[in-house]
């Protein structure tokens, strides 16, 4: 068993490999082998998911010390990682994706892909068909987070979440997990930690700019510890704004942020049930009060904040509509370099 | 080659002509035509599977130039992908047309194209530059797109079933609602075998919008009760109770099929039989009398076209009895009054054959037939009332709970007392309804002096097979049908029930049911009696052994006889 084991530390290398322009030089053979060689994994994965609890757990840790994080439902999940990064990395030659697609697809291919692809094929069909409104894609993101999440040893969620890319579909899929039935622990014990994490502004602000102000606020009721750094940022957002007298508006040096965006953040906030809308007031008036608590407007941007937020709504905007305003920007803000 | 036989360059160019257009237009009127032909696509589809396996890409395109095109389109139609195979066979006929070592632009084309229509099919769709940075997302996660599109589906279901389940957003106007919904059930139509969309259409079956026009689709509705009844689907009972209560044909369909296999089985046991009805689901969802009443005309319908035919007889009685169980059984959802379920009939005469015998005791038993004779006969022949079509619902009723008519038989030959003249009435009735030129007066008689005489028998310690058999032949032979049906069943109950009968019903068996009608019709009473008394196995130990042996020589010699 342990020598089996010992193997497995070559499987994230073999799947890295599949994945890159090293698979040039893979003939027919070479894919039958790996593939081969990772449905073995796959039936060791039962062996040992059916096996006791003991020997489960021993072979668990002597994979994390061999480097494979994910433990053995990677070693499960094996010839399908395979199977999909060779069947969508050009670079494999033609006679090696001959045999693959042998395997993988006909009838005779003797492997679980053969069901598993036209599954998958009919399943993307099926949601691309059905016209679903409240961003499915979003929490399958998210739960797909979380399921890996689970996967890891106690403690090692933040250094696992570090492993993985940043950018925009990290940041959208932490933001729907905060906000998932069931992700409670997994938000204490992790996203928030690696959210809020000390030096990593960086980090906070990013996320907070590329998500819209209704997802926000929604994070803000759900995890009142995110309420604070948030309002910092928008504190210093708003510390961005000058009064332009001439035109009587709110204007920035900085071309990402705006009044209406500042604007539009803040109201959203205080619609959100208590004891956050009270506490968002709350925080703009010791700001006002920071900054001279005049009342007339055009001096402090804080001032006239509470004024906006004070004022009947005559316009009030939709929800889906801020939403799909604030999105714009956020995109159009990340795609300048 | 046969399998080329429907691959003619014509069948190619309706194929190509119909993507085409498929592809130029999302209306629904389109989307309906595409779910309308892809049972005969899918077909197609195999057909050309069937011819490339022998092939390369070369001879392929050589001697099916449209193949590329047509497959290629086909790729990028969700709804053709999502149904049933078609996506399993499409990707069968990509793996043939790749070619491992291509020599010419015409293979390195097609294999490029190849690998591109694979991606799309399998990969993580998006938009634009989103795709690539959620596919190295999901990667990295340590998923494939197979785990995505999975979590994504299930997602959307859950999305679209909440949706369904609040009634929709209650700002939109009831038209766009309805319209919503029933554009949902067109595109869930190719989708309805895969398990994972199952809670979308439980969702939608369940779905009313409180108006009189059905909102769902009935190429969906028609779909799903086709997979329904192929077994390649299983839905929660209520949900095939919407189904069948929203659409007529569907019920139709499936009370059709039921009773065709239930014909098609016999002989075969009760248990048997009541094993087809209640795997159709057909017993209990006909707790809902709008349903019963449909299932039990067809039932009547068969009766009536077949001329009394035994076969139907059993069916309609082995259904009322599962539809009597379920029922009894059916204590959470709102029960129905008998009434809503046998309008025509007088509800004393429904409540008193509701009752379960197995309740009763042998002296209530013999008072309870007596009751059930006694409503019966005043029901039928009171003045004013009657009617052909009072008497025929009346009779209809009772064949529906024609055990009592076996339990009446049975006591007619084991109870020596005379008082005898009601449990007999009831007997003719069944076997004799119209009273046309006093014909049930004439059965009356006759059955009268059968009944005597095998009384007679059962008084005597001994007796012979020439003894019994005077009964039949001199009665049976010339009278109408009714008469010789009936002597049949007191014949049969007397050798089952009397200790004379048992003595000499092996040897009188063989010379009493000669052609494969009567042995038909014997089995018949012999399944149906001994499932009966089945329920009572200690006091009937003998007869239902006695039974077993019967029907097994009966069905030997029904066999040598077809």
């Amino acid at each position: 068993m342990e020598a089996l084991l010992s193997q497995a530390e070559q499987l994230p290398g073999l799947v890295a490999a599949s994945r890159s322009p090293a698979v040039r030089s893979w003939d027919p053979a070479t894919v039958s082998r790996a593939l081969g060689w990772a449905r073995a994994f796959r039936h060791l994965h039962r062996h040992l998911r059916d096996a006791g609890p003991g020997l489960r757990e021993a072979a668990e840790r002597s994979l994390r010390r061999r480097g494979l994080h994910g433990g053995l439902g990677q070693l499960g999940r094996s010839p399908s990682l395979l199977s999909f990064a060779l069947l969508e990395n050009r670079a494999l030659p033609s006679p090696a994706r001959g045999r693959l697609l042998r395997i993988l697809l006909l009838p005779s291919g003797g492997g679980e892909e053969e069901l598993l692809l036209p599954l998958s094929a009919r399943r993307k069909a099926a949601a691309q068909l059905l016209p679903a409104c409240e961003g499915p894609a979003d929490r399958a993101q998210a739960q797909l987070l979380l399921s890996r999440l689970r996967e890891e040893e106690e403690g090692s969620g933040l250094a696992f979440l570090d492993r993985l890319p940043c950018g925009p579909a990290l940041y959208k899929a932490v933001a729907s997990a905060l906000l998932e039935p069931g992700g409670e622990s997994e938000a204490q014990a992790v996203l928030l930690p690696w959210l809020l994490r000390r030096g990593g502004g960086a980090r906070l602000e990013a996320f907070c700019r590329l998500l819209p102000a209704a997802r926000l606020a929604s994070l803000c009721a759900r995890h009142p510890g995110l309420l604070g750094p948030y309002f910092g940022l928008l504190a210093a957002w708003g510390g961005r704004l000058a009064h332009d007298p001439l035109l009587g508006e709110w204007r920035s040096t900085h071309p990402e942020v705006t009044w209406s965006e500042l604007r539009e953040r803040i109201r959203l906030l205080s619609q959100e049930p208590e004891p956050l809308a009270s506490a968002i007031r709350e925080h703009i008036r010791k700001l006002k009060g920071q900054d001279g608590d005049f009342e007339a407007p055009g001096l402090s941007v804080w001032t006239d904040l509470l004024i906006d937020l004070e004022r009947p709504d005559v316009e009030k905007p939709g929800r889906d509509h801020s939403q799909f305003v604030t999105e714009t920007w956020s995109e159009r803000d990340l795609s300048s370099p | 080659m046969a399998e080329d036989a429907g691959l003619t360059k014509l069948s190619f160019e309706f194929w190509l002509h119909k993507t085409l257009k498929w592809g130029q237009s999302t209306t629904s009127e389109s989307q309906q035509d595409v779910c309308l032909h892809l049972p005969e696509l899918q077909e197609f589809l195999l057909q050309i599977y069937g011819a490339l396996k022998h092939m390369n890409c070369r001879t392929a395109v050589q001697q099916f130039p449209l193949v590329g095109q047509l497959l290629g389109r086909l790729c990028w139609n969700p709804l053709v992908i999502g149904y049933d195979e078609c996506q399993k066979i499409l990707m069968w006929c990509l793996c043939c047309l790749y070619s491992g070592e291509p020599q010419s632009p015409v293979e390195l084309k097609a294999n490029s194209w190849i690998q591109s229509s694979l991606c799309h099919l399998l990969s993580i769709s998006g938009l634009g530059s989103h795709n690539t940075d959620l596919n190295s997302f999901i990667s990295t996660l340590g998923f494939t797109s197979a785990d995505y599109n999975s979590k994504l589906l299930e997602n959307v279901v859950l999305s679209l079933v909440t949706e369904l389940r609040n009634q929709f957003n209650q700002f939109k106007s009831q038209q766009s609602i309805s319209s919503r919904i029933t554009s949902i059930s067109l595109l869930c139509m190719p989708l309805i075998t895969l398990p994972d969309v199952i809670p979308l259409v439980e969702a939608l079956l369940s779905y009313h919008d409180g108006g009189s026009q059905e909102v769902l689709h009935s190429t969906f509705l028609e779909a799903v009760n086709k997979a329904l009844l192929q077994k390649k689907i299983s839905l929660s009972e209520s949900a095939v109770v919407q189904l069948w209560l929203r659409h007529l044909p569907s019920l139709e369909k499936a009370v059709l099929q039921t009773l065709g296999n239930l014909i098609s089985s016999q002989p075969c046991s009760v248990q048997e039989m009541a094993c087809l009805i209640k795997d159709s689901l057909l017993d209990r969802a006909a707790c809902h009398p709008a349903i019963f009443r449909t299932a039990d005309e067809i039932l009547k319908n068969a009766l009536l076209e077949t001329d009394g035919a035994p076969e139907v007889m059993t069916v309609m009685q082995v259904f009322t009895q599962c539809f009597v169980q379920a029922y009894h059984e059916n204590n959470k959802q709102h029960k129905f009054p008998l009434k809503a379920y046998f309008p025509q009939n007088p509800h004393l005469l429904v409540m008193v054959l509701f009752k379960d015998p197995a309740d009763l005791s042998a002296k209530g038993l013999h008072q309870h037939l007596n009751h059930i004779a006694e409503i019966l006969k005043t029901t039928v022949e009171t003045k004013g009332v009657r009617s052909c079509g009072n008497l025929f619902e009346n009779w209809l009723l009772l064949v529906h709970f024609g055990e009592w008519v076996d339990i009446a038989a049975e006591q007619l030959v084991v109870s020596q007392c005379e008082s005898s003249g009601a449990l007999l009435w009831l007997l003719v009735f069944y076997y004799e309804p119209s009273d046309e030129n006093q014909r049930r007066t004439q059965t009356m008689r006759e059955a009268k002096s059968v009944c005597d005489h095998l009384t007679t028998l059962s008084r005597a310690s001994t007796i012979s097979v020439p003894e019994l058999e005077v009964v039949t032949s001199s009665r049976i032979d010339a009278r109408c049908p009714g008469t010789k049906h009936l002597i049949r069943h007191l014949i049969v109950s007397f050798l089952l029930f009397t200790p004379g009968g048992h003595t000499i019903a092996r040897e009188f068996i063989d010379g009493f049911a000669v052609g494969s009608s009567e042995i038909l019709e014997v089995i018949g009473l012999l399944t149906c009696i001994s499932n009966r008394v089945s329920q009572d196995g200690v006091k009937y130990q003998r007869t239902i052994k006695l039974a077993n042996d019967l029907l097994q020589r009966l069905k030997s010699g029904l066999m040598f006889l077809q």
